[in-house]
């Protein structure tokens, strides 16, 4: 007897209907507003816009780095989508990985003083080892873990809410007793357009960084990540989910509970 | 949409950084964006080539690779 055919690509997922008012927003705030404030709203929510963060003449140095990346993959021939590494994400998406090794400028943004304070304050391992009666204090500084350039062509699905630390296998304890230690990762999603709603802002749920694995987000929770977005970090781990779009940023947090193999070398 | 993802520096990176950034383009980054790409070993022993810091012997590493 022959099994059930299976694939772990599942079917498009089911369009959110244009007549719904999501219940919550999400924060916007300038790129001038303190570390503090962000981390603020970033431990209440998971997720911030932070408007401007990259100017205009920036954005425009990006696009004519990746130029031609852009253009060596059309989408019905696009080279970085014979892997199946990013499944869930569309295949109408044309993916530029190792982006800070293409575009000087997006290396650039990763040393911008906001980023590298977020990093500072929500990443930097900081302990003290005790060997008898030596006293040890360590650091271990964060890592870019990916770096990826997603232009959603015209018509793709748009993604299911997921937990981005899914990948490490993060567990997440009870909402009471998250803090930024069990933060695993963030994410910062530079907007290359203005987003809407329509075109395919990238959509989360406020709040949901906080929750244990008992509890998965439904699409009547969804926040869209709109509009005239410069640059939107918000929280990965809420389960954040991205429409058909082009740009949008968002910041990722996960909780670190226990780890095997996946950790580094 | 450009995305940049960090994370805790215990953790695997979803890219391999050694072998998605051109060297090309290494010698002309940042001692700090070298750090973030795991070529800086940090407190504790992580990410080590010869029992030191990959940023200390990288061009002696890349000769030896290459043979």
């Amino acid at each position: 007897m022959s099994s059930p055919e299976w694939s772990h690509i599942p079917a498009p997922a089911t369009p959110i209907d244009p007549s719904y008012k999501p219940k919550g927003s999400i924060v916007t705030v300038s790129a001038t507003a303190s570390v503090d404030y962000i981390l603020g709203v970033l431990a209440r929510d998971g997720g911030i816009i932070i408007k401007d963060f990259v100017s205009k003449a920036k954005m425009n140095t990006i696009e004519e780095e990746i130029k031609a990346w852009n253009e060596q993959q059309p989408v019905e021939n696009n080279s970085s989508r014979t892997g199946d590494a990013f499944h869930i994400i569309p295949s109408q998406t044309i993916l530029i990985p190792g982006l800070v090794g293409k575009s000087d400028m997006v290396a650039e943004i990763c040393e911008d003083p906001l980023l590298e304070s977020l990093r500072e304050n929500i990443l930097t391992e900081k302990y003290t080892v005790y060997r008898e009666d030596w006293v040890e204090p360590i650091r271990i500084e964060p890592l870019l873990s990916l770096s990826l350039s997603m232009n959603i062509g015209y018509g793709a699905p748009r993604q299911r809410l997921h937990r981005d630390d899914n990948t490490h296998r993060i567990r997440h304890p009870k909402p009471e007793n998250w803090s930024f230690e069990n933060v695993s990762q963030f994410a910062c999603l530079i907007a290359g357009c203005d987003v809407t709603r329509e075109n395919g802002a990238t959509m989360f749920v406020p709040g949901s960084h906080k929750w244990d694995d008992h509890r998965t987000a439904t699409a009547d929770e969804i926040c869209f990540a709109g509009k005239n977005i410069s640059l939107y970090p918000s929280d990965t781990q809420t389960n954040s989910m991205h429409l058909i779009n082009r740009n949008v940023c968002r910041i990722c947090f996960d909780i670190l509970w226990i780890c095997f193999s996946w950790r580094r070398t | 949409m450009y995305s940049l993802f960090f994370v805790r520096g215990v953790y695997r990176t979803e890219e391999n950084q050694f072998l998605t950034v051109p060297r090309s383009k290494l010698s002309k980054m940042s001692p700090k964006m070298l750090e973030l790409l795991g070529y800086k070993k940090p407190s504790m022993a992580l990410g080590l080539v010869d029992n030191r810091s990959p940023h200390e012997v990288m061009d002696e590493t890349w000769r030896r690779l290459m043979q």
